[in-house]
Order: structure tokens, then sequence, then C-alpha cells
């Protein structure tokens, strides 16, 4: 089925979902951004309109050559209440971009995204590690002292 | 200069974020907590240091007469 669902997720930030979507195997040529949403298509390469009857359409876009064979154009669409980018996933693409695939693009996200905050906070990363299952990230900030 | 740490832990099931600020002395420990909280969209769970009281000397009265 080439039904699209929508998926509400948190990322704000279009370049560290970029980046996010590049860490989860995505090569960065193959990810489209788009200031207006632009037409997404089944894996027939026919326009769809399951969340929109105007069309379904996102601004950030990979093209369904490069998800895999017989696959829908994956989407990520800026919701304007939210501000937020919707994963815009087929049904028959959700056994790869299930429940896990999205666990594993907001970790990525996330990480990516507190770097840059803490950057500019004047933080300096120093290195990450596994803890008990869970991802440590150690940063470290440098204050003169008097 | 001295150095102040900032430990992020993120579960790689969920992507549930957990900020340790508890190596943090600075004044600015709120606003980094505020800002990583911003930027991720409220999914933050942050410990801090507690604060620091220190006891004020108690006032001595003179009374003279």
């Amino acid at each position: 089925m080439s039904e699209y669902r929508k998926n509400i997720t948190r990322c704000k930030d279009k370049e560290v979902l970029i980046d996010a979507l590049v860490e989860m195997g995505y090569r960065r040529e193959h990810i489209e951004y788009h200031e207006v949403p632009q037409q997404l298509f089944d894996w027939h390469g026919q326009p769809t309109c399951y969340l929109d009857s105007t069309g379904d359409k996102a601004q950030i876009i990979v093209r369904r050559q490069h998800v895999g064979g017989a696959a829908n154009d994956l989407g990520f669409k800026l919701d304007p209440v939210t501000k937020c980018f919707d994963a815009i996933i087929s049904q028959y693409d959700s056994g790869k971009h299930n429940q896990k695939w999205l666990s594993g693009l907001k970790t990525s996200y996330s990480a990516k995204r507190v770097k840059k905050e803490l950057a500019k906070n004047g933080f300096k990363y120093l290195g990450q590690e596994m803890v008990n299952g869970k991802i440590q990230i150690k940063y470290l900030k440098m204050t003169a002292t008097f | 200069m001295a150095g102040e740490i900032a430990i992020v832990t993120i579960d790689p099931e969920t992507g549930d974020v957990e900020l340790d600020l508890k190596g943090f002395h600075g004044k600015g420990c709120h606003a980094v907590q505020e800002s990583i909280t911003k930027a991720l969209g409220g999914d933050v769970t942050a410990t801090k240091q507690k604060p620091e009281y220190h006891e004020l000397p108690t006032k001595t009265t003179c009374i003279t007469r």
C-alpha cells in the first residue's frame, strides 16, 4: 500500500534533521530540501493525495529510488502550528521506517541538536560512550576563575 | 581556568534525553537547561547541583546604656 501516514516528530531544525537522515544511512545528495513543499510520488511515480486532497507534499524529501525497491517517496513536512517536521511515511515503507527507525532518527537528531546548542553556549565535545545501554556524551566548558 | 562538565544521556530505544548539569557551577546552569529543553521541544529531564547555602553570620547588636 502506498497510503501515506503522518508521524509527529519534535524536529524543528531542518539542517540537523537532514544530518540525522544522513546518519540513518541516506546520502546527503539524495535528500532534497524545498522552501515550498513539493509533491510526493508513489512507487508507480504517481502523485499521491492521501493526507491532502491537493496532493501529499513535503519540504524534506528522499525520492523513492533512494529509499529502496518498490518504495514510495519519504517526506518531512513542516507543521505550521508546531513548527516541527512531521514524517510522511507510506504504509508500504513503514516496515523499514518503523517505530525503531523513528526512535533512531530521534536519537540522532537529539544528539546533534544538543551538540549544536551546547556549542552555542561555549561547550566543547569531549566524547561519548555507551553506559548501561544508553549513549552518554560529555561536554566541557572552560571558565575563567579569579 | 576551571572546567564545567555537562553530561547528556540519550536512550537509543526511545530517543529520550537526560541532561546532567551536576558538574556545572556557573550562573548559566538554568539558561543551559532552558536552551536545551527549548531546542528539543521540551522532552528533557535535567538534574542539577543543589544550590549551596551559606550560613549568614549572626548579626550582633550592641546595646550601650
